[in-house]
């Protein structure tokens, strides 16, 4: 992660793109969790975001902060925390005001309900745009996160969603996911391809284009690899794509099945499931497909591997009990525990990136598709969709806030997220066709 | 042929001899001796009868060709009959070849909801399929595992390989080689009835035969 954001960054300052030019001093002070980590959103917390002040004063910068302020304002939205307040109730205009602390009026602010607040200012010379962005503790009057970019006009989006990143991060304590992406397959061209698109469903890809059926997408923690599932060869097999530059992929084409792949926390190995030796068992994997040992010994079917956040275990299907249910096994002592009881059909398991939660699919007692979570020994189970057809393929934000599912509650496949919780379910993406098996990056 | 043309020599020789006798005797009052005449009686009869057996023997003779002839027809009608018959058989063996090709790649052998195991009517096609491919033993086949849409991809992909793998142990116990045998799984992926009923998908889980 630190990696690539340094990446991220020095490419940016190569490019003279976006360039944070300094950070405004914030009062040193104990970070307080404005947000419950504990249940986020059980209380959104009300925001307001004013209409950003722009400076020179002309139609199209006016047109501009019209279209910044509320792109801020639904990036925030999409994490879940907040409740954004209605501007038609605000008492006070930037634009008359000015955005530094010293030159606002909280009470205006506390009066209308709103703890947080955020100020911005834009000033436009040419084609460069400087965003000076700022947020508030409306009772405190105490700037949290006061940053100042510069960037071209194509770099809007990403001068809004580095900002959120840092609220984010000092709200909670832990990064935001504004930088992560979502791989899907999608059959829009008739054929199953892999597709990317931003966590926000913007930037829609293509990635494969070989006609063939292609599933199963995995990012590897640094994002420069994918793994998927290809039937190029007229059976599963699996490719390693590199993501970034050009360097040459991989097949793992061992006889039978070479499917779900899963990519190590912070290695680049996988697990997968082959099926070389007559039934499908679950292998590590080096990055350039060699494998390093087996992992499972069982008569059943092992698909469906995903780790645990420090690369300890592996949680996976198994229908070695005569269904199909969700067991952990630690990589080192290859001790295995089973974690779900209930039902004849559980699946897809995901490991949240905080650790304590597993997300899945289980087949309810109407015959349908639902996403659970439930706590890594099993307890506190707890069902996120119910009476809306099928939902499964559950993948976390992360941050591990959110989960992204593919859902048939509009009638055919798509791809919808919702929080931890269950809560605030909405669908991300409409695209033609209809779209499956959502993996959201690190 | 020689022996007509010789008669016809005998009996022209003898009709000279008879004038050149008859010349003689013009000279001599017509009057016959009865030893004469007797002798005159005898040679017209052994005429007589050469001719007769010259013509039954020539009668006899065509007779025997006729028949001849008669035979060789039958014989030939036989023979185009019997060629006939071989060629229907053998056009009815290619048929049915045809057939039971057809009937072993176009019948797929189906399964219970996310089960593996072989239902009663699936072995009896396996049986069926076996037998096949023992009179078959040049034939080799990739056999194909699919699952109806419910449920996850990638689970079914491997439940689609165990199908394959069933229905080939099963082939492979009744005596067929297994390295005849190929099998893939194309999990959920390639439905034959893409609706979502029961119907389409009870016709969706099943294991496919191909021919390489």
């Amino acid at each position: 992660m630190s990696d690539l954001k340094t990446k991220y960054l020095s490419s940016i300052v190569v490019c003279f793109l976006l360039v944070s030019v300094f950070t405004i001093p914030v009062n040193a002070q104990r970070v307080i969790d404005y947000i419950d980590i504990s249940n986020p959103f059980l209380r959104k917390i009300p925001i307001a975001i004013p209409l950003f002040r722009y400076t020179p004063e002309t139609p199209q910068n006016e047109s501009l902060s019209k279209e910044i302020t509320p792109l801020l304002s639904q990036t925030l939205e999409f994490t879940g925390f907040f409740k954004m307040l209605n501007e038609k109730a605000f008492l006070e205009e930037l634009q008359k005001t000015g955005i530094s602390g010293s030159s606002i009026n909280f009470k205006n602010w506390t009066a209308i309900g709103a703890e947080l607040l955020i100020t911005g200012g834009l000033q436009v010379q040419d084609k460069l745009i400087v965003a000076e962005l700022r947020l508030f503790d409306t009772f405190s009057g105490r700037l949290l996160v006061g940053k100042k970019y510069k960037g071209w006009h194509d770099d809007k989006r990403k001068i809004v969603r580095r900002f959120c990143n840092e609220i984010i991060e000092r709200l909670t304590g832990s990064k935001g996911f504004f930088d992560s992406q979502i791989a899907f397959v999608s059959n829009q061209t008739g054929n199953k391809e892999i597709f990317t698109c931003d966590f926000d469903g913007y930037n829609v890809k293509q990635i494969t284009r070989n006609r063939s059926i292609n599933l199963s997408p995995a990012w590897s923690h640094d994002k420069e690899w994918m793994a998927y599932t290809s039937f190029t060869k007229n059976k599963p097999d699996l490719y390693i794509r590199h993501m970034v530059g050009k360097k040459r992929g991989v097949f793992v084409s061992f006889k039978g099945h070479n499917i779900t792949p899963s990519w190590h926390p912070n290695r680049l190995e996988l697990a997968a499931a082959l099926s070389k030796v007559g039934n499908s068992e679950i292998y590590l994997l080096t990055g350039s497909g060699k494998i390093i040992k087996r992992l499972t010994y069982d008569w059943g079917i092992d698909v469906s591997p995903t780790w645990s956040p420090d690369g300890k275990k592996i949680a996976f299907v198994s229908n070695r009990s005569g269904n199909a249910h969700i067991y952990i096994k630690e990589v080192e002592s290859g001790d295995i525990k089973r974690l779900t009881y209930e039902g004849k059909y559980n699946v897809s398991p995901s490991w949240s990136p905080k650790g304590d939660r597993i997300a899945f699919c289980g087949r309810n007692n109407v015959d349908m598709f639902d996403i659970y979570v439930m706590n890594v020994d099993g307890s506190r189970k707890m069902q996120l969709t119910k009476n809306c057809k099928n939902n499964e393929s559950p993948t976390w934000s992360p941050d591990g806030n959110l989960i992204a599912f593919s859902s048939t509650r509009f009638g055919k496949n798509q791809i919808f997220v919702m929080t931890a919780y269950g809560t605030d379910q909405r669908l991300l993406l409409s695209l033609p066709g209809e779209q499956f098996e959502p993996s959201w990056s690190r | 042929m020689t022996r007509k043309r010789m008669f016809v020599y005998i009996v022209f020789i003898g009709l000279l001899a008879l004038l050149i006798f008859s010349g003689c005797s013009s000279q001599q009052p017509d009057v016959k001796t009865p030893a004469e005449i007797a002798e005159q009686e005898a040679a017209e009869r052994a005429r007589v009868e050469a001719e007769r057996r010259i013509k039954a023997e020539e009668e006899s003779r065509r007779k025997k060709a006729e028949i001849q002839r008669q035979r060789q027809i039958e014989e030939q009608q036989r023979r185009i009959a019997q060629e006939e018959a071989a060629r229907r058989e053998k056009e009815r063996l290619a048929q049915e070849e045809i057939a039971s090709k057809e009937r072993f790649v176009e019948t797929d052998i189906y399964f219970d909801y996310n089960e593996s195991t072989l239902r009663w009517d699936s072995q009896e096609e396996l049986k069926i399929k076996a037998e096949w491919m023992r009179t078959h033993p040049d034939i080799d086949i990739i056999i194909e595992g699919h699952c109806d849409e419910r449920g996850s991809s990638a689970y079914n992909i491997a439940l689609g390989e165990r199908r394959a793998e069933t229905a080939k142990n099963f082939i492979v116990d009744l005596g067929v080689e297994p390295h005849r045998i190929e099998s893939v799984s194309f999990g959920e992926e390639r439905p034959i009835d893409p609706r979502s009923t029961e119907e389409a998908w009870s016709k969706n889980r099943r294991a496919h035969f191909v021919i390489k």
